[in-house]
């Protein structure tokens, strides 16, 4: 057993920590504090680029398709490091769609699709989830029909978040409605541009939006089916799997925990010898150390070429629930100053966490909800009956 | 990087799994833990197969393997509920070895593979482990008494905390003597341990220095957590086996939702533990540790623990209550881990020190 990060992963993160040091301007400090209400502006497309640029994203991919050709793991060190910076960063994207591209896509689409990724000419948001196929994604009902050399897709899908931002989307759609659900399935790569593409905003309790998209006679070409068809099941439960891993990331949650604290020393020395809050700084403190080995154990094992099922299930768990339990206990210790909303000018640490607790609940419920991540530990991992 | 154990270590799991496969079986256990002391016969059988002198370099007559390879044998050694002295013999050896003069390690060391065994002595009335030392050494004596010393009535040696004229260190203390009197301590865990009272004892050595003192804390606590983290993990995985053997209501009660929820998060707390205490260890090794880091580990495992085991025995039912059955063994070890080298009150009020230091840094 060796816990020893490779010296050149160590250099990697270096690399990061300069990129960010030179790219850090006032402007994206001003769009990272607000991007939870406003979303991302052009400062952090600023950042992605030169991100892009400088070749950081692609690192993983195989030099032909404009990558550097190394591992896995430095796409979750890069992932990582600028999470606890608060960088911007489209997880999706670099993290779950465009690897599973490199793994099931076409010579040609590979060629077609991940430079474009590169340059910023292709942000994804996901097609997945259905007004009635949440939870029971295979049972999904959008359908992809094929004419000629067409699909013709008709159907709808709802939090398709980032529809709005993003230039295409990643679609799960049926494609044999007679066969067993999870074998009629297809994916696509789906222009927002298309016509018949319809994006209605949804607004969310936390801060911002999400949106329904509807597709009615939306006609894309024979090739943007990505993978076999009827097999798009499996080519997306392994993208949720790269994304349970992007997703389980503990970094932000280090980061609040760090500024909590750093405010309770700063701010509250009436509270520093108060038993329950020394608690509830210990407990956030364990329950963050959790999540570092939670998720530095799925990177060792992609680094050592196993697929971690259970472990980003677990992950993912333990960083949702963490979230909001640290969220909570921090809240209920500052009293009613801890609900203040940012717009109050003496609100605790601008209103984190107020807005941190409103924004909770999609780190417990998306990228399958905890309850469903806890049977995949159960029937896939520790092999209890179905 | 590479979690995966290494061929060494992998040699070493099997043969221990295999040793205690072959001598040690639950009524063995029962036995030994009838008579409140170890096995000489088993220990001297482990100290044969250069067991008792792993971790200790080539240079002292060890085997020159590392506390990480340490904690393959004490996982087979917590799996098999077997009560030993080794690991608190490891913690001692290792603190002798750090902090020890040659002339000590010279002439203790090599002993072990005789089967010299150690017991670390630091508690005294405030049962915390950075509590007041008021045992005192001088002229080559020690006089104090010092609580839940592991396997205090049969140990060779103790290593013994105590004040040099205001001064913490550690005297090396031969236990069969008339200045030592011990008494057995009954604990949850069923593990030998003993009062231990100190009248004008002779030490063989003093090893003076509160970086020995804390080593020998770190030492302790990160061997504790270990084991805790092993007896909750051998709990877990009885429990897994049950549910998917016990019928109820006409299928494997491992196959209903709650069951499999209260399963899936004892596992991830479980693992999230696994990774930390081997992380642990390795660290100790390449000296990287830290007090906070040691100190969060132990609070983690002390506060994981006791929750996993008692839903184990939720989970078994009727059946994991009795004494004929073998969970108990597991679940009464495992909370008696969780307490001894820092309680899950006393390592999280570390883990808030340091978060207040660094955040005031």
């Amino acid at each position: 057993m060796d816990f020893q990060m490779p010296d050149d992963v160590v250099e990697f993160r270096e690399q990061i920590h300069d990129f960010i040091r030179r790219h850090r301007t006032p402007e994206l400090e001003a769009e990272i504090a607000g991007h939870h209400v406003h979303g991302y502006g052009p400062a952090a497309e600023t950042f992605l680029q030169a991100l892009a640029d400088e070749g950081l994203p692609s690192v993983a991919w195989p030099e032909e398709y404009g990558g550097r050709g190394k591992g896995a793991l430095y796409l979750w060190i890069l992932s990582e490091e600028l999470a606890r910076e608060g960088m911007p960063w489209d997880t999706l994207t670099y993290n779950s769609v465009s690897p599973t591209i490199m793994r099931h896509g076409s010579e040609e689409q590979r060629r077609d699709i991940l430079p474009k990724v590169l340059s910023g000419e292709i942000r994804f948001a996901l097609g997945y989830t259905e007004p009635n196929a949440g939870t029971d994604l295979a049972s999904l009902q959008t359908r992809a029909v094929r004419d000629g050399d067409e699909w013709v897709i008709n159907g709808q899908k709802i939090y398709t978040s980032s529809a709005h931002l993003a230039t295409h989307v990643w679609l799960a759609a049926r494609t044999d409605p007679e066969a067993p659900k999870h074998r009629g399935i297809s994916t696509f790569v789906v222009p927002l541009s298309t016509p018949g593409i319809t994006v209605r905003p949804l607004w969310v309790m936390g801060e911002g939006r999400t949106n329904e998209t509807f597709y009615e006679n939306v006609r894309i070409p024979a090739d943007a089916l990505v993978g076999e068809e009827n097999r798009g099941w499996y080519i997306v439960t392994g993208a949720l799997d790269l994304e349970r891993v992007a997703i389980g990331t503990y970094r932000p949650l280090e980061r609040r925990v760090r500024d909590v604290i750093a405010y309770l020393v700063n701010e509250r020395a009436d509270l520093l010898d108060d038993p329950a809050t020394r608690m509830a700084v210990a407990d956030a403190s364990m329950r963050v150390e959790v999540g570092r080995a939670l998720a530095t154990n799925n990177a060792a094992m992609v680094h050592n070429d196993l697929v971690p099922t259970m472990e980003a299930a677990m992950s993912k768990i333990w960083k949702g629930d963490s979230s909001e339990r640290i969220h909570d206990a921090f809240m209920d210790i500052l009293g009613r100053s801890g609900g203040l909303h940012e717009s109050n000018e003496d609100a605790p640490l601008g209103g984190m966490l107020e807005a941190g607790w409103r924004s909770d609940p999609p780190g417990r419920f998306a990228g399958g909800t905890n309850d469903i991540q806890r049977r995949v530990i159960a029937t896939r991992g520790l092999q209890l009956p179905r | 990087m590479d979690l995966r154990p290494s061929e060494l270590q992998d040699i070493l799991r099997t043969s221990a799994a295999d040793f205690f496969e072959r001598e040690v079986s639950f009524e063995r256990i029962r036995e030994i833990e009838a008579a409140n002391r170890p096995d000489e016969q088993l220990h001297g059988q482990m100290t044969e197969l250069g067991w008792n002198s792993l971790a200790i370099s080539e240079e002292y007559g060890g085997q020159g393997g590392s506390v990480l390879d340490a904690g393959v044998l004490i996982t087979q050694i917590c799996r098999a509920a077997l009560p030993s002295p080794l690991a608190s013999t490891l913690v001692g050896a290792v603190t002798i070895e750090r902090h020890g003069d040659e002339e000590l390690k010279t002439s203790l060391l090599p002993q072990l593979n005789n089967g010299l065994t150690i017991s670390p002595a630091l508690l005294e009335a405030s049962d915390s482990l950075y509590g007041p030392v008021t045992a005192e050494y001088a002229d080559g004596a020690v006089t104090g008494e010092k609580r839940f010393v592991e396997f205090g009535e049969t140990s060779d040696m103790h290593l013994v905390a105590a004040m040099n004229g205001g001064a913490p260190g550690l005297a090396v203390v031969r236990r069969d003597q008339p200045g030592v009197a011990t008494r057995d301590t009954r604990t949850i865990g069923a593990l030998p341990q003993a009062t231990v009272h100190y009248d004008g004892a002779a030490a063989e050595a003093w090893i003076e220095g509160a970086a020995a003192l804390e080593t020998m804390r770190r030492l302790g606590a990160a061997v504790a957590a270990f084991e805790t983290y092993t007896y909750a993990q051998k709990a877990l995985d009885l429990t897994v086996d049950y549910v998917q053997m016990r019928v109820q209501f006409g299928q494997p009660i491992g196959a209903f939702q709650m069951v499999q929820m209260r399963s899936a998060d004892m596992a991830t707390i479980v693992e999230g533990s696994r990774f930390l205490v081997h992380e642990l260890l390795w660290q100790i090794d390449e000296g990287l540790e830290t007090r906070r880091q040691v100190a969060v580990v132990k609070a983690i495992t002390a506060k994981m623990a006791p929750q996993v085991l008692q839903d184990c025995h939720l989970l078994h039912g009727g059946i994991g209550y009795m004494q004929e059955y073998d969970l108990h063994f597991f679940t009464r070890r495992g909370r008696d881990a969780a307490l001894r080298w820092g309680s899950a009150r006393e390592t999280m009020n570390i883990v808030t020190e340091e978060a207040f230091a660094a955040a005031s840094a």
